[in-house]
């Protein structure tokens, strides 16, 4: 559901503006800005970077030291309402081991004052592959099974605002596929959906807008192949294969952008500060050398490479 | 002629994709309502296992038992057998079983929320804090009242079926009837705050029990060494800081029946409103301990 007041996609669903958030001494997020919009955002950070903090911020579960967060324009604290617009799955367990998956996730299904509770939590149990548990207590079900429950209530109500703080721990690799199709579904229909997670491979196949925190700053944000370009004072490394690659060696050395280059058998790596002034000379240099190139591609574009940087640059 | 029916398409793929929920929502009573239902389920151990029940069943079976073995009494005996079992004796009674039951039944309705850490999944609903606490309070008042009030009326109700005739006797007992209402509502408020209170100071349930209990029996001790030890005019006034004892003296002031000969009750001489003010007083500072507490929690 769109918040009351405003349809999805007419602004911005979260706003942070210069939130900072201190307990006592201790500053745990200085002067965050950004905003979320539609579609999956991973956020990612070191421990103690402020990822919960602002998690909670996000969802009216801390109150700002300073500045503001809105959502839907308006701030959750001052508004219990707009919890009917937004699904939280926290971090670590916070269930009722006696419940059964039936019994809490129709729960949260009456908290959201749904008017056919058993047919919204019969359909959230079903996304999340549970309805064969069901009626099994919480307390004697797997991590990963306790994660999925808990996913199946902040999505009982179809919410507009998804707030998922580790979600994917203890599941298994086809619960954790599974669950990224779900995700990205969730993201498609235009739900904006905020992951926490510290596994950088499955944010990568969940979400390509990135925020990085770190120190309790906003290190970066935005698509993370943007970022990785945004880096330039951090070489890229270009594989490329062809019948005689040992001949382009000297040609790549020379170029003024090139840091390093490595041979092993029909394949090169270079180390490169220009990416496009590389392309731009390899096939040249390729038919200068009469090398007949079979494939080139960058081999350090992955959303780890950009965050290990990002969290080691500060 | 005619133009050709337009034929149906010989198949349909339905879109099953995620879609927001922009429906109808129903009111803050419905949400409210399903803590309150939750919360009696946990204080009586409903749809949980059997080691879950056996304080709260057992609590209750003492505090019908004896009510449905005097009615079969009566329905063998006929009025003949008198009403030793009076509304005031029987509630004095059923107070410590009540002081028991709320013992164990609030801190299992609010300790539990805050050890198991599942306060982050109630507050990111639409349910405020002042939802949780009245509904958390709604749904003692329910289980408390259960014992305190629905024993007396079955009991009152028994009596009348049983007499010679029921209608002189609903006539004649019309009074008690009020009587068990307002004790019955005063003790299910008296133990329902006070042990939610208690509660809401630590999120370990054995110790909300043993502190509640503590403090109740504690200070009736105390109150007891204070007036029987001291000797001046005003010691009298011990008897309220007895803090277990008053529900039960304002039950026998208001069923007219006396003090026990010795007690510190008796020799005070303090009537039953002071002690139906102290019990105020207990709730509202109880009540604002609870409301303190629960109003700032924070997951």
């Amino acid at each position: 559901m769109s918040a009351p007041g405003q349809a999805v996609g007419e602004g911005p669903v979260v706003q942070l503006r210069r939130f900072s958030k201190w307990y006592g001494d201790v500053v745990a997020v200085s002067d965050l800005s950004f905003e979320l919009r539609p579609g999956v955002t991973g956020l990612l950070g070191p421990n103690g970077a402020g990822k919960t903090t602002t998690l909670k911020a996000i969802c009216g579960l801390v109150h700002p030291s300073q500045g503001e967060v809105l959502l839907f324009g308006r701030p959750i604290h001052r508004d219990p309402m707009l919890y009917r617009a937004i699904g939280v799955v926290p971090d670590g367990d916070r269930l009722y081991p006696r419940l059964t998956i039936r019994s809490y996730v129709r729960l949260h299904a009456e908290l959201q004052g749904l008017p056919d509770p058993g047919a919204a939590s019969e359909r959230a149990i079903a996304e999340v592959d549970l309805a064969p548990l069901a009626e099994r207590r919480l307390k004697g079900l797997s991590k990963g099974e306790r994660q999925r429950t808990k996913v199946a209530g902040a999505i009982v109500h179809q919410p507009a605002l998804l707030i998922l703080d580790e979600p994917m721990t203890g599941m298994d690799p086809g619960q954790r596929a599974r669950f990224i199709e779900l995700v990205r579904l969730i993201g498609t229909a235009g739900v904006t959906v905020l992951v926490s997670s510290h596994i950088l491979a499955e944010v990568e196949r969940l979400a390509s807008q990135i925020l990085v925190l770190v120190g309790g700053r906003l290190a970066a944000s935005g698509d993370y192949h943007a970022i990785r370009d945004l880096m330039a004072d951090q070489p890229r490394t270009v594989m490329v294969k062809a019948a005689d690659v040992r001949r382009l060696a000297p040609g790549l050395i020379g170029l003024p952008s090139t840091v390093a280059v490595e041979v092993d058998g029909d394949a090169l790596r270079a180390r490169t500060r220009s990416v496009e002034a590389f392309a731009t000379a390899l096939p040249r240099l390729a038919r200068d050398q009469g090398a007949t190139l079979r494939e080139v591609r960058t081999t350090d574009e992955s959303l780890e490479q950009v965050f290990h940087y990002l969290v080691g640059r500060r | 002629m005619s133009n050709p029916a337009p034929t149906a398409p010989a198949g349909t793929i339905y879109d099953r994709g995620y879609r927001h929920y922009e429906g109808p929502r129903e009111g803050r009573g419905r949400r409210v309502r399903a803590i309150v239902v939750a919360g009696v389920r946990r204080a009586l151990g409903l749809k949980r296992n059997w080691k879950t029940k056996v304080i709260p069943w057992g609590l209750l079976v003492l505090a019908f038992g004896p009510v449905f073995a005097f009615i079969g009494v009566r329905v063998l005996v006929g009025e003949a057998v008198g009403e030793f079992l009076g509304y005031g004796r029987y509630l004095r009674i059923v107070a410590g079983l009540l002081l028991l039951f709320a013992a164990t039944a609030g801190p299992e309705l609010l300790c539990p929320d805050r050890r198991q850490n599942v306060l982050a999944l109630v507050f990111t609903r639409p349910v405020t804090r002042l939802d949780y606490l009245l509904a958390k309070l709604a749904a003692l008042l329910l289980v408390v009242g259960l014992i305190a009030v629905v024993p007396l009326l079955v009991l009152f109700l028994g009596n009348t079926l049983t007499a010679d005739s029921a209608a002189t006797y609903l006539r004649e007992n019309l009074d008690d009837l009020g009587r068990i209402l307002l004790a019955g509502g005063a003790l299910t408020v008296f133990y329902s705050v006070v042990a939610l209170a208690a509660a809401s100071l630590t999120d370990r349930r054995a110790l909300a029990t043993a502190g509640l209990l503590g403090v109740l029996l504690g200070s009736s001790a105390l109150a007891n060494i204070l007036f029987f030890t001291t000797r001046f005019d005003g010691r009298r006034w011990f008897a309220l800081l007895s803090l277990g004892g008053a529900p039960g003296r304002f039950v026998d002031w208001l069923f007219g029946d006396g003090f026990d000969p010795g007690t510190l009750a008796q020799q005070a001489g303090i009537t039953g409103p002071a002690y139906l003010a102290e019990m105020g007083v207990v709730v509202a500072v109880a009540g604002g301990v609870l409301a303190w507490r629960v109003l700032r929690l924070r997951p």
